[in-house]
């Protein structure tokens, strides 16, 4: 019996990309949602789907049948690090678990199942671990195997445990009909599939493995083997092609950051040397690190530039950290490394310029140092964004990270603000009350304009008189999506000590939106 | 032993031949090596500002090494124009209200500015680090300093010369800068918008008597050239 054959626990969350994102941007779980790679959706939410847009789809046809859908380029990195932090409450109380994929994560089951008694107790526990803090479809499947595992989890109701008992694994895994199989496994086969008279994986299992190769290609191979109960997972980490890689195992566990990254040193400067003498840089890493317990955890790096020998070390010294910024003891002690170099660009592209490089990499080394302080979102580029209200036309793009999707700000987005620009822009508007000459809160009628002029402004109960004041502008926000459209009066007042306001009505409430100082 | 003195003299044989040659020579050396060493020396060339702010001080630009105690952001903002068009990079600490369409329009290079919006309690160390490569950084208000803490980071500002703007409170700043008077025109009751507006700064400190400025900030284009709208 192979090592995935392990009796194994899934934990699924359906949809977990589009619902990270959703939680991400502050949208309505309900509100249409696809995430698109290279002009194809990747994936998109039950709101989107019931309107007949689905993964594979061109993004015009995802437009075409659903034109309220909010369409959002799919990061895989901040969705392994949303997913990472929702895995940590599963690793507290159970380690050694793995992430296969943002929203899919595999424990062995024997240990937690000693712990709390039994694998259906254990599930629950971690099940409500995750609905704890506030996720709420998660379900379980346990089984012999990752894949059949991962297939129970499939047949689970939300918040439910699925669990298939070792002896009717194999039965369990052939009386599964190949439509529950997620879409893409099959790679579109599946109608013929049916049209051959295999609607189970059983069938399909039975077929010979290279007229499976020659008819449907390798990711049908794939689930061949995964059918037949070989699953490659646990012995190949990843499917990428590696030239370049740095594998070691301690001899004895190290659970010190400065250690592992002291003993990688000599290893990560050979590497480095090794990409350069083939006229290339590395543009981006992979790091394993596998812990005594036998926990992977893998991420994969970007580099603003390309890496060295430096940024490769830092690299692993923040993923050894995690998100425990700071702390220099680890949950457990580091067995092996995995270092591999996954993107590769010619080095023509990142010779020095004119004005040379060196002070550049010096900010890059001090900025990744504050990183470490602080944390890697903390430290931040602004970019031009698009958008209407102020904070939006000011992103924030963690140093190290490419910015998201296009600059639209260029564009002509009427109601943005025109005129001087506001010293401060505030990154959460504060609520304040705005009187008008009838001595009550300003409000405006239906058709926009107010029913008395603005007289006052009260900010932390100090009244300041309005000298001056124009308004409303009207700014409709996502005006063609009945559930995320904001209608907003935007105001400029100029009180009596000389300062001067950029006021926003939104909902009858009033509130500071940007201030000259 | 062949020492790094003894070399300068071999070289300098080759290039001058008078004494008097070697001797201005030397001494240039002997200056740059100074500089390198000891980075913000008095004579140093002071950090540039655009010309509004900049008979604010009295060497006409920002002190290297030197605090400030800033108390309008529109000013911290401003003061960091020259610096980015220079190509230095400017960092904004513990500012997280800071207004990219007002640093745009006065002129800073946006691609140059780093932000760490939300540096928690560790805003002084993070001033501290970024003082190695930033030739400015901006401290926000929220950030508490202790006296240890403060003379740490003023020893490190002098010696890679990079200045601190500190929006609140400094003990032994340099100087106090603040916006006295703002007159706004463009807006009435009701009508108009904030079209332009002429802002008066102050410099009171240590250094030298207090100064003045004013100028005027206008929409039709960046600040420096805001004279011409004065009359509205």
């Amino acid at each position: 019996m192979t090592q995935s054959m392990t009796r194994s626990l899934v934990l699924w969350f359906p949809g977990w990309s589009t619902a990270a994102e959703a939680r991400a941007r502050g949208l309505a779980p309900e509100s249409p949602l696809a995430l698109v790679v290279g002009g194809t959706v990747f994936a998109c939410n039950d709101a989107a789907a019931s309107w007949g847009v689905k993964a594979g789809q061109r993004m015009r046809e995802a437009q075409a049948a659903c034109p309220q859908i909010e369409i959002r380029p799919y990061d895989i990195d901040a969705d392994y690090r949303a997913f990472e932090s929702v895995f940590q409450h599963v690793e507290e109380r159970a380690p050694g678990g793995q992430i296969l994929q943002p929203g899919l994560c595999v424990l062995r089951v024997r240990g937690p199942s000693r712990y709390y008694g039994g694998e259906h107790r254990a599930a629950e526990t971690l099940v409500d671990a995750v609905r704890s803090v506030g996720i709420r479809d998660i379900r379980a499947g346990i089984a012999d195997g990752i894949f059949p595992a991962e297939l129970a989890a499939r047949r689970a109701e939300p918040g439910r445990i699925v669990a298939i008992p070792s002896e009717q694994t194999a039965r369990f895994v052939a009386a599964v009909p190949i439509d529950e199989l997620p879409a893409d496994a099959l790679a579109g086969a599946g109608p013929l599939l049916h049209r051959l008279g295999i609607h189970l994986l059983g069938d399909y299992a039975r077929l010979d493995v290279d007229q499976v190769r020659d008819r449907f290609g390798p990711d049908a191979v794939r689930v061949h083997r995964l059918a037949n109960g070989d699953d490659p997972r646990m012995v190949v980490p990843t499917g990428i092609t590696v030239e370049h890689e740095i594998r070691r195992e301690f001899d004895e566990p190290l659970d010190r950051v400065d250690q592992i990254a002291f003993s990688l040193r000599a290893d990560i400067d050979a590497l480095a040397e090794q990409v350069t003498a083939t006229g290339k840089v590395a543009t981006s890493i992979s790091v394993e690190l596998c812990d005594e317990s036998g926990r992977l955890s893998e991420r994969h790096w970007l580099h603003p530039r390309f890496f060295r020998a430096a940024d490769i070390v830092d690299r692993v010294r923040w993923q050894v950290q995690g998100a425990h910024t700071g702390a220099a003891a680890l949950a457990a002690p580091i067995a092996a490394v995995r270092i591999a170099v996954v993107g590769l660009d010619d080095r023509a592209h990142y010779e020095a310029g004119l004005w040379g490089d060196a002070a550049d990499q010096r900010v890059h080394a001090q900025l990744t140092r504050v990183q470490s302080m602080v944390g890697h979102a903390e430290v931040c580029t602004i970019e031009p964004g698009a958008g209407r209200l102020l904070r939006e036309r000011q992103l924030l793009v963690p140093w190290g990270e490419k910015r998201r999707g296009a600059d639209r700000s260029g564009q002509p987005w009427p109601g943005a603000q025109t005129g001087v620009a506001p010293s401060l822009v505030l990154e959460k508007a504060a609520e304040v009350t705005v009187l008008d000459t009838e001595g009550a809160v300003a409000s405006i009628t239906e058709r926009g304009t107010l029913t008395a002029p603005l007289s006052a402004l009260s900010i932390g109960g100090t009244v300041r008189l309005l000298r001056g004041w124009a308004g409303p502008w009207k700014i409709d926000v996502r005006w063609w999506d009945a559930r995320t459209h904001q209608r907003v009066h935007r105001f400029q007042a100029v009180d009596d000590r000389g300062d001067a306001w950029m006021l926003t009505l939104q909902n009858g409430r009033w509130s500071i939106e940007a201030r000259y100082d | 032993m062949e020492t790094g003195a003894a070399r300068a003299w071999d070289a300098v044989d080759a290039s001058a031949s008078s004494r008097a040659e070697v001797l201005a020579e030397l001494n240039g050396r002997i200056r740059s090596m100074q500089k390198a060493t000891l980075g913000a020396g008095a004579e140093a060339p002071v950090v540039p500002v655009v010309s509004e702010l900049r008979d604010l001080f009295p060497g006409g630009g920002l002190r290297p090494g030197g605090v400030y105690e800033v108390l309008s952001p529109l000013l911290a903002t401003m003061l960091l124009a020259e610096a980015t068009r220079a190509g230095d990079w400017v960092a904004v600490v513990g500012m997280p209200d800071f207004s990219a369409a007002a640093a745009a329009s006065a002129g800073v290079d946006i691609a140059r500015v780093v932000v760490v919006p939300h540096p928690g309690g560790q805003g002084i160390r993070v001033s501290a680090t970024l003082a190695d490569v930033m030739s400015i950084v901006v401290l926000g208000e929220a950030a508490d300093v202790g006296a240890g803490e403060a003379q740490r980071l003023e020893a490190r500002l002098r010696r890679t010369g990079s200045v601190l703007l500190r929006l609140g409170e400094w003990a032994g700043a340099e100087d106090r800068l603040a916006v006295a008077e703002r007159q706004w025109s463009g807006i009435r009751a009701g009508h108009g918008h904030l079209a332009a507006c002429q802002v008066t700064a102050t410099a009171r400190g240590r250094a030298a008597a207090p100064r003045r400025v004013t100028f005027v900030l206008s929409e039709m284009s960046d600040a420096r050239d805001g004279l011409e709208h004065s009359n509205e």
